[in-house]
């Protein structure tokens, strides 16, 4: 996972495929990066790198959202694969995670 | 002026006919209570203009009553609301004749509702304004116009409930591809999901809970094989829960921005935002019960996240009307017939105009025809969409009958009415008005039992008519259900006999679905005791007539003690219609495509033969009878043996029969013109049009050209030659063949059975022969020849031959006696103990051991098999097969074995569901109908499953019926092949597998 703060924006970067085997060691990396990063005011999750999301990934997504909302701060999920915009898009997720338009 | 009184009047009144019975269902109903009183405010508004103080009078009164009744201050009891019904029906007498209104007596009505009026009304506090939703709707942002685009079209709504893990991931699925496949079937109105539990603190859980609200045309079993879920994951939203809420949105729109809307509505905290101004309302903030704080937050959010299109500010404009005369429109109609007519005599003449002019002037001219063309078929369209009006109309006035019948019958039952906002045409809306007034009368009245009855019967006592109006397939189908106590066909059956309308032994061979019909029977009647209510015997003839004159076909389904549906299916306008062109000598006539199967050529392949005076074409497994144009309208014949001319395959409610004419000529969009006086009185015509070349041509009646000229016996020969194939698919025919074995063969094998003198059987070489004046030769089989049985002794002066069906050569076996038609009991077939070439196996029967013959292995064993070769591309391939019935397992098994690599045979839909997850197969050939999981249910999961999905499927079914070929068709099914024919079977998994 990369991550770089520009801008008062923590860009995170997730370094492959959002799934059960790996939604653990994530999510508590995710929340050490907040927690480090408290001048950040939004959050950017950059899916560029994943190919895959399973249930438990999406859960990672939504995880993410509560905790942005939580410390006030904009969330959005940016450079998704077609097939994961996709299913962020059917499960109405699109607005809540503040799915950047196709470019 | 009075006409245009009378026009309101009678549309007020019929709404507030339909408000006092919803009424009744919802008494404290605030929107309700409005329409009603505005309705009677109205009529009595204007009947006072005109100074008819008779219906002033009553409409006074009645105001007064319900400014009670709306102010909370008296209850809508089921007694006042009758009142208002009875004062109701006196209104629409005295509008109906102004000019007379003073001569009704309405003395009883008023002096009724005065009383009311001085009784001392109670202070009761106001009725909340806002109907409610349910808890499960709450967390959805819904949009208005998905949903009343969803109840147009008829469709259902469903909450469907998944768990993204469990019930996608577990079962071997990926999500993406599972949601594809739901929106595939419809419409996600909204999705919404459960953020309870989700923390980056906590542990992440494996699953998702995800809710989609879903607008499909599919009924909630078929749906739940589709998502493969269990029905409690599934919630139908009742339509009419949605309609009240959409009318409730009419009244919130100042909630949208707008000029006047200064106050914000009042349970939203804050002012709206412009994103949250333009988000369609949140379900959960201006009309639930209070939500679960989880669920008001995700519905909030949502709103407040997702931005509409601008498009949602404008929505709330009415579109502009203006009111038009139902004959202006009847004229604009005829004039946009009249175009259609000379369009297509302009596209007749133009290519031969154009021909003698320059190069630039026929291009020049046919652009301009092209152009009229177009614009004709535009005009025409919108003059027809304008005819089109909203069947709840016509629905509506059935809540009265129910209502009225319950109470008289002494029976509880509701009335659901779904897809009122589904559009027809104006004629057929009132072409439809009797016979479904009586289908809703004979369900209140047959269909729904008593309460203690249903009570005994395990079943609530209040009984439940449902009508809804569906667009399916460019067809409108409207469908009567009740969950009475469903046909039972003995019964019928026995009513028939009694009746004299058939005999016993035709009776013996009517399936279920045959006994149903007999309702259509003239004079026939079920009733025990004959009421006022139905049950006079002239109805259903009467109500299958009327939707046959409208280009209808009704169908029956029904499963005893269970409830009755009756289905109607209509085509969408009875004005211009799609038509064959056909000829007769120098003369035109035109037959609706919309009846029209196929065109075949008589031939060798397919030849016309003669039966007892009945003429009989065999197409492929099938002999339809023949009816000649000729002979029917008494015309010169010019059709020979020779010259056959065509035959048109036609379905008249499910029955196929043929019609010999001598030319075919064109297609054509014809326009419908009612025939003049002197032609009303024949059956043969429902109209004339006039074609593209000028000339007038007659519409065929194809419902009176069939009537009593397809006799009886035609319809039950057809029954015997389909050899059970829609009847009874465990049906055997048990015969001895001079040895003292006994031998069955399955009837769906058998075309017919023929009794014949020994002595007309000639013998040429080793082989037997009958010959036949009006057929080919048939080689006759004696079954010891080629079956390991005792040797026979010398045939008796008279033998049957049994001609099966489905074969390619003139063959039939030679019994010396038929001893029984009757079922093969489940599991009675042993195909292990006695095995040989040519024998499925053996069952007992009667206590007597019964050699069940596989006929092609017999026919194989006399050399007659020699397509053999044909299918070697098959030699590879692995399949399986899902069937249930032991006789059609055997023998697709014998008709594969050898041929194809691995053969693999499922008991049932859900045996071969597991094979699936474990085999990999090339082909699969699935029965239909299967305990557990039919061949439906079976291809439906295959086709949402991302690994199988493309797999090619085949059904063999005993059933060949429109309904069918349309469900396997809707279910994805690649190949729809009726049982039983190896060769065909073979032909058919080449095609599925090498299209090209």
């Amino acid at each position: 996972m990369d991550v770089l703060l520009t801008d008062h924006t923590l860009r995170i970067t997730f370094a492959g495929d959002l799934l059960s085997t790996n939604i653990d060691a994530l999510s508590a990396a995710l929340l050490q990066h907040l927690d480090q990063h408290t001048e950040a005011r939004a959050v950017v999750a950059d899916l560029s790198r994943a190919r895959m999301i399973d249930s438990k990934g999406i859960n990672l997504l939504l995880a993410l959202y509560r905790e942005t909302q939580r410390r006030k701060l904009a969330l959005s999920v940016e450079q998704p694969t077609a097939d994961i915009r996709r299913m962020l898009t059917l499960l109405n997720l699109n607005g809540r995670l503040g799915l950047t338009p196709q470019p | 002026m009075l006409d245009l009184f009378v026009q309101e009047a009678n549309e007020h009144l019929a709404t507030l006919e339909t408000d006092l019975v919803a009424l009744d269902a919802n008494p404290r109903d605030a929107a309700l209570l409005n329409r009603i009183f505005r309705a009677v405010h109205s009529v009595k508004g204007t009947a006072g203009f005109f100074g008819l103080t008779a219906i002033t009078d009553v409409a006074h009164v009645m105001e007064s009553v319900m400014a009670l009744v709306r102010d909370g201050r008296m209850d809508a009891t089921p007694t006042l609301i009758n009142l208002f019904l009875a004062s109701t029906d006196k209104l629409k007498a005295m509008v109906g004749a102004p000019e007379r209104s003073a001569d009704i007596p309405t003395q009883d009505e008023r002096t009724a509702l005065h009383a009311l009026l001085k009784t001392e009304p109670p202070v009761r506090p106001a009725p909340a304004d806002q109907p409610t939703l349910p808890l499960y709707l709450s967390s959805f942002n819904i949009d208005p116009e998905l949903v009343r685009d969803a109840l147009r079209h008829g469709h259902h709504c469903y909450v469907v409930q998944l768990r993204l893990h469990a019930d996608i991931e577990a079962q071997g699925q990926t999500i993406l591809t599972y949601l594809n496949d739901v929106e595939s079937l419809g419409t996600i109105i909204d999705t919404a999901t459960d953020l309870a539990g989700v923390g980056l603190g906590e542990a992440i859980p494996a699953d998702v809970m995800c809710s989609i609200l879903f607008a499909t045309a599919m009924e909630s079993d078929l749906l739940l094989a589709a998502f493969n879920l269990p029905a409690e994951q599934l919630v139908h939203v009742p339509a009419d829960l949605l309609k009240t809420w959409l009318q409730t949105q009419a009244t919130l729109v100042p909630a949208y921005p707008s000029a006047t809307a200064a106050t914000p509505p009042p349970v939203v905290p804050q002012a709206p935002s412009p994103s949250q101004a333009l988000a369609p309302v949140p379900v959960s903030l201006p009309l639930s019960a209070p939500a679960a704080p989880e669920l008001r937050l995700a519905a909030q959010e949502q709103s407040l996240a997702v931005p509409q299109p601008a498009a949602a500010a404008t929505r709330a404009k009415p579109e502009e009307t203006v009111r038009i005369s139902v004959n202006l429109l009847d004229t604009l109609m005829n004039l946009a017939g009249e175009m259609v007519l000379g369009r297509n005599r302009l596209l007749r003449l133009a290519p031969a105009g154009g021909e003698t002019g320059t190069a630039e002037s026929q291009e020049g001219l046919t652009g301009i025809v092209q152009d009229i063309s177009a614009v004709t078929s535009d005009l025409q369209r919108t003059i027809m969409r304008a005819r089109l009006q909203p069947v709840g109309g016509l629905f509506g006035k059935f809540n009265r009958i129910i209502r009225d019948l319950g109470q008289k019958l002494g029976k509880d039952i509701s009335l659901e009415t779904v897809g009122d906002d589904v559009e027809l045409d104006r004629a057929l809306i009132e072409g439809l008005s009797d016979p479904l007034t009586h289908l809703i009368r004979n369900s209140a009245d047959h269909g729904i039992e008593p309460p203690d009855e249903r009570t005994r019967a395990g079943k609530p006592p209040g009984g439940h008519v449902r009508i809804s109006a569906a667009h399916l397939a460019g067809r409108v189908q409207i469908e009567v259900r009740d969950d009475g106590r469903g046909l039972n066909p003995e019964k019928l059956k026995s009513k028939a006999i009694e009746k004299g309308l058939i005999t016993s032994e035709q009776a013996a061979r009517l399936s279920e679905t045959e006994a149903w019909q007999l309702i259509f029977a003239p004079g026939f009647s079920t009733a025990a005791i004959v009421s006022d209510v139905s049950g006079r015997g002239v109805g259903m003839d009467v109500v299958k007539t009327n939707i046959e004159r409208l280009g209808g076909r009704v169908e029956i389904r029904s499963v005893l003690g269970q409830g009755t549906a009756i289905i109607i299916r209509l085509p969408l306008t009875l004005a211009i219609i799609p038509a064959l062109i056909i000829g007769c000598g120098t003369r035109r006539f035109a037959v609706p495509q919309l009846n029209l199967v196929e065109i075949v050529r008589p031939g060798e392949d397919r030849p016309l033969e003669d039966f007892g005076g009945a003429r009989i074409l065999r197409l492929r497994e099938e002999l339809l009878p023949v009816l000649n144009l000729a002979d029917l309208l008494g015309l010169p014949q010019t059709l020979t043996a020779e010259s056959p001319g065509f035959v048109l395959i036609l379905n008249l409610d499910n029955r196929r029969f043929g019609l010999q004419v001598e030319q075919i000529a064109d297609t054509e969009e014809i326009v419908v013109k009612p025939l003049g006086r002197h032609l009303q009185g024949t059956s043969l015509y429902s109209g004339a049009t006039l074609l593209g070349q000028g000339e007038i041509a007659l519409i065929i009646d194809l419902a009176g050209l069939a009537a009593g000229r397809l006799p009886a016996e035609t319809t039950s020969a057809r029954k015997v030659l389909k050899a059970g194939a829609e009847l009874a698919s465990e049906r055997i025919l048990v015969f001895s063949a001079g040895t003292p074995e006994t031998f069955a063969m399955h009837i769906a094998n058998i075309q017919r059975i023929e009794k014949i003198e020994t002595s007309r059987i000639e013998r040429i070489g080793a082989h037997d022969y009958l010959r036949r004046k009006d057929g080919p030769t048939l080689r006759l089989l004696r079954i010891q020849d080629h079956l390991a049985v005792t040797p026979a002794g010398p045939l008796p002066a008279e033998v049957h031959i049994i001609v099966p069906r489905l074969v390619h050569h003139p063959v039939a076996l030679i019994a010396d006696c038929i001893l029984d038609a009757t079922d093969l009991p489940a599991g009675a077939l042993d195909s292990a103990s006695f095995r040989s070439p040519g024998i499925l196996g053996t069952a007992s029967l009667n206590e007597r051991l019964t050699i069940m013959i596989d006929l092609y292995g017999i026919m194989q064993a006399a050399g007659l098999d020699n397509e053999i070769d044909g299918f070697a591309a098959l030699s590879g391939l692995r399949v399986l097969v899902a069937e249930d019935t032991a006789f059609f397992r055997e023998a697709v098994r014998r008709g594969l074995h050898g041929r194809v690599k691995t053969l693999d045979i499922a008991e049932d839909g859900e045996a071969a569901w597991q094979r699936l997850q474990k085999n990999v197969y090339d082909v699969l050939i699935t029965d239909l109908e299967m305990p557990r999981l039919n061949g439906f249910e079976l291809t439906q999961r295959i086709r949402a499953d991302a690994r199988l999905k493309h797999l090619p499927i085949i059904a063999l079914s005993a059933r060949d019926n429109e309904d069918f070929h349309r469900r396997a068709e809707l279910a994805g099914i690649n190949h729809y092949e009726t049982k039983l024919d190896r060769d065909r079977l073979c032909s058919a998994i080449t095609t599925v597998l090498m299209p090209h």
